[in-house]
């Protein structure tokens, strides 16, 4: 869990949709895990946990469709490296 | 006695035949001059034998000297030989006892003259030293895998084969380049200046091997020949040297980033085994596809733990988490208000008690009375009473009048 201070949650509230769209993975989860922590928080009134949950549910979609794009790109790859091109081989051009 | 003779010493000491040979043949092979040495003649009464010895003597216009070459040496000659030929030969001389002869047993034998060669020899790999073009330092590695392989060598011969041969078995399809030049005689060195320059324009190779089969002296010399270690360091390819047998290094080799004992090393110093390759690569892919999916399935858990945070699975616990806390709030407010109520009440029941239980009229009722002089004051002891006077005695219920009978104290 990353350390974070009030002011950090505050920036992070404060993100518009379109912000938190142009977030790469790793940034936008290391936000969402401090607005979950934050909510989880005993003293969080309810108002401010509003915001950190309509930030929250932004987040966690930016970071799963994310993850779903890596999945995808990762199994393609996968298939690509399990079953190479073979490299077509002419002896007669290749040498001298 | 004849006086007129030297003196003789008397035979105290008579050395046997064998004891005299024996030790003129630890004198002379043990001497630091005879026993490795240089020797220049022709060469007559050559015999070779079946067995691969050689017996010849080596003589010029004074002296004689009877040389014999073993079997086991000869293989390591190149220098072809035969009676009337003007030779120089190393070794060291031997004594045979049981003919009284002495002979030097060749180690190696090389044309007469030659001796100029090695002087020139001497004199550029001195001054090439100097200059530093020997050193670790200006050695470039060779590259790990060629685009191509450039050779410098001659057309024909095992050399080339060998290069080829070892080349195609490592790595099946890498492509060869070979500068044909010849690799000895007028001309030579300058034919391998070229083919070095033209394999360092040529963008399809990245390595270069300059090689030549073994020879002697004289015909390996174009490797030993200025212009050749020039180009050599001056390449910007790495070049690898297999000139010649491991014994005998040329300028070239010195020169050369890498030196081959022999062409086939040269072609396995300059390609990785393929099979080796892919095995590598195959194996490092599965660590790759392990490796990214372990890398996906941390960070799927991680997203996975965020994302089951009820609050944002059902936002809605927010408001009935604190609903639920106003409820609980609200009936504590009851009970302790209820609570709050019924302590009053036991408290002002106690009290009602206690000031009940003061209530004078509650006394008369459980038969108590109570006296009162003439003016209605209430009296509490004897002494205040006296003889024939009025009580007035109160009832719960009512007054009686009485007169005072009997004062005991």
């Amino acid at each position: 869990m990353p350390q974070y201070t009030a002011k950090d949650i505050a920036k992070i509230v404060a993100m518009s949709k379109e912000d938190i769209e142009k977030l790469d993975y790793e940034t936008a989860m290391s936000k969402l895990e401090i607005v979950v922590d934050a909510l989880e928080q005993e003293g969080t009134s309810l108002e401010y946990g509003l915001q950190l949950y309509s930030v929250g549910t932004a987040l966690s979609k930016k970071c799963s469709a994310a993850l779903d794009a890596a999945e995808e790109k990762m199994l393609q790859l996968l298939g690509t490296i399990q079953n190479p091109a073979e490299q077509p081989f002419d002896p007669e051009k290749d040498g001298r | 006695m004849n006086l007129l003779k030297p003196a003789v010493p008397f035979p105290v000491k008579v050395l046997s035949v064998e004891d005299l040979t024996k030790h003129i043949k630890d004198v002379v092979e043990n001497d630091n001059l005879l026993s490795a040495v240089w020797v220049q003649g022709e060469i007559s009464n050559l015999v070779k034998a079946a067995s691969g010895h050689c017996y010849f003597t080596l003589k010029d216009d004074k002296a004689v000297l009877k040389a014999c070459l073993w079997a086991g040496n000869r293989r390591y000659i190149s220098t072809n030989f035969k009676n009337g030929d003007l030779v120089m030969v190393y070794g060291g001389i031997s004594l045979y006892a049981p003919r009284g002869e002495y002979q030097i047993v060749v180690t190696d034998l090389r044309p007469a003259g030659i001796g100029a060669l090695y002087e020139a020899y001497e004199k550029l790999k001195n001054k090439l030293q100097a200059e530093g073009l020997f050193d670790e330092e200006r050695k470039m590695p060779l590259p790990f895998l060629p685009k191509g392989v450039g050779v410098v060598t001659s057309s024909t011969g095992a050399v080339i084969k060998d290069i080829f041969r070892v080349i195609r078995r490592r790595f099946r399809n890498m492509p060869i380049y070979l500068v044909p030049v010849k690799v000895q005689g007028d001309g030579a060195a300058k034919e391998i200046v070229t083919g070095i320059e033209r394999l360092n324009a040529d963008s399809r190779v990245d390595v270069i091997i300059v090689a030549r089969g073994g020879g002697s002296l004289e015909d390996l010399w174009a490797f030993n020949e200025e212009p050749v270690a020039r180009a050599i360091s001056d390449s910007k390819k790495p070049i690898i040297s297999a000139v010649g047998h491991e014994t005998d290094t040329t300028i070239a080799d010195l020169v050369a980033d890498k030196r081959a004992a022999t062409p086939s090393v040269a072609g396995e110093f300059v390609v990785p085994v393929k099979d080796d390759l892919l095995e590598l690569i195959r194996q490092k892919s599965q660590r790759l596809s392990r490796t990214i999916k372990s890398i996906f399935t941390i960070q799927k858990q991680r997203f996975e733990k965020c994302a089951q945070c009820r609050f944002l699975v059902k936002p809605s616990l927010m408001v009935a988490e604190r609903r639920n806390n106003v409820m609980n709030l609200s009936r504590e407010l009851d009970i302790n208000f209820k609570s709050f109520i019924e302590d009053t009440k036991h408290k002002f029941e106690l009290l009602n008690a206690r000031f009940m239980a003061l209530d004078p009229k509650v006394l008369l009722k459980r038969g108590y009375i109570m006296a009162m002089d003439d003016k209605g004051k209430v009296v509490t002891s004897v002494k205040k009473l006296k003889k024939g006077a009025g009580l007035k005695l109160g009832f719960s219920d009512g007054y009686a009048g009485v007169t005072v009978d009997i004062i005991e104290k």
